[in-house]
């Protein structure tokens, strides 16, 4: 390094270093950013909420409804912020974990899932055949689920190359192709295609820095019919889901059922309570 | 929510002065710090703690948010202005207190990206290694970023630094 450059590396740590540098913020100021940022998640909240529901009807024809939030039915499912934020349920119906202390809604407040559902995800490759075990004995005297292999699979792990909490910055995963459409959220939105995913679809992805695109990918909602690994897909009815998963509940957005520990699956159900759509979302997801 | 914010709040009061400064380096001026730190803040406290549990750092990761922000030019939202006004008090202290520094006003003409690397590089104190992982992008365009900013800064000064000079003919009179 030549004097000159020393000269001027001196100078700059020199000029960065200046108290000059310093801005005296607002009093006010930390009150005005808590409230922005309360903002923010509301509206984000009530976006992805409402998006949602276009995403369901926009699968379907607008032929679905998503069942009722049933309160009584789900009193152990749905923490107290939940229900005020309607974010994601941090635990399902039946694992019956002790009443949330915190009303976060966000990760640090995951609950565990009912020990019937797998820690690990299934792989994607992971055939589909009739003797696949169910995650829960039969209810008796209800008919047998029908086994579904309809469509791609999503499984815990993900829709193909397309994983749950990859990160979907620069490279997109192989045989995919992402595009960017604009959301109204913080989150960024893909839809995607091509041949390392069963079918199209969209995917949100939280940022794993503001202001830019990519980040995790929080929730995949595949376009065409698809079926989980336990046979779950487009036909089968609600009572088959619930038979299928021991954690299975109902809340504002619909019928969900847990994936893994840190995802649930979310079902649409036409007025038959037929399910016609499925997507896959993390469960601390903040899209 | 609530205790997470109040968290979040505290956090705030303590990294507030810093992060403006940060955000004064970053640039420029300290009215767009202010915007920028606002509009990072907030959005980092919408998911306050899925930032604490992804990263672990939250202030090396807004530090980032901020760095890349200003490039991005995304924070040209007009917004309530966090500046507290200078005092009547001090009536000639001046809006830039850089004005009459040389570098300061040759680090303003610097594209965004190229100056977001001079400030992570002098001001935190990153690595190219660093810098290139805060910024997305390869090691390789770190060292041209930094290697144009500093090409640049120098040409800046010498004119400056010449034009300050009395010009001289071939034999050393001064013409001017």
């Amino acid at each position: 390094m030549s004097a000159l450059e020393d000269e001027l590396d001196a100078e700059l740590r020199r000029l960065f270093g200046d108290e000059r540098l310093a801005v005296r913020p607002k009093t006010d100021a930390p009150e005005t950013i808590v409230a922005g940022a309360r903002r923010i998640r509301r509206r984000r909240t009530a976006m992805m909420s409402a998006s949602g529901a276009v995403v369901a009807v926009v699968l379907v024809g607008g032929s679905l409804t998503f069942g009722p939030f049933r309160s009584q039915d789900n009193a152990a499912a749905m923490n107290t912020s939940a229900l005020k934020t309607g974010a994601l349920p941090q635990t399902v119906a039946g694992s019956a974990p002790p009443a949330p202390t915190t009303d976060s809604p966000l990760p640090g407040g995951e609950s565990p899932l009912p020990t019937s559902v797998p820690g690990s995800p299934p792989s994607a490759g992971r055939p589909t055949t009739p003797n696949a075990p169910a995650k829960t004995t039969p209810t008796s005297g209800k008919p047998a689920p029908q086994f579904v292999t309809t469509g791609g699979l999503i499984s815990p792990a993900g829709f193909g190359n397309l994983k749950l909490d990859a990160y979907l910055e620069g490279t997109p995963p192989a045989g995919v192709t992402l595009t960017e459409t604009p959301t109204s959220t913080a989150c960024t939105g893909y839809n995607f295609s091509g041949d390392g995913v069963p079918g199209a679809g969209f995917v949100a992805a939280s940022p794993a820095t503001p202001n830019t695109s990519g980040g995790f990918a929080m929730m995949i909602v595949p376009s065409g019919p698809v079926h989980t690994p336990e046979g779950i897909g487009k036909g089968s009815t609600k009572d088959d889901v619930k038979q299928k998963y021991a954690g299975a509940g109902e809340n504002e957005s619909g019928l969900y059922a847990p994936a893994s520990t840190t995802s649930i699956y979310q079902f649409a159900v036409d007025g038959a309570n037929v399910v016609q759509a499925i997507r896959l979302v993390k469960t601390n997801s903040d899209c | 929510m609530t205790g997470e914010l109040t968290d979040f709040g505290e956090f705030v009061h303590a990294s507030l002065p810093g992060l403006l400064r940060y955000g004064h380096a970053l640039t420029g001026n300290p009215h767009d710090a202010a915007d920028l730190v606002q509009t990072v803040l907030e959005k980092i406290g919408s998911r306050w703690a899925h930032v604490q549990h992804k990263t672990g750092d939250p202030l090396a990761y807004i530090r980032r948010s901020m760095a890349n922000a200003h490039v991005s030019r995304w924070r040209r939202i007009k917004r309530e202005n966090l500046v507290a006004d200078i005092p009547d008090t001090q009536p000639h202290v001046p809006a830039d207190p850089f004005e009459h520094e040389p570098l300061w006003q040759a680090l303003r003409g610097l594209p965004p990206r190229q100056r977001a690397v001079m400030v992570l590089r002098y001001y935190e104190g990153l690595s190219e290694v660093e810098i290139a992982a805060a910024l997305s992008i390869s090691q390789g365009t770190v060292k041209s970023q930094a290697s144009k900013a500093i090409a640049t800064l120098r040409t800046k000064l010498a004119v400056g630094a010449g034009e300050a000079r009395p010009v001289q003919d071939s034999e050393g009179r001064e013409t001017s």
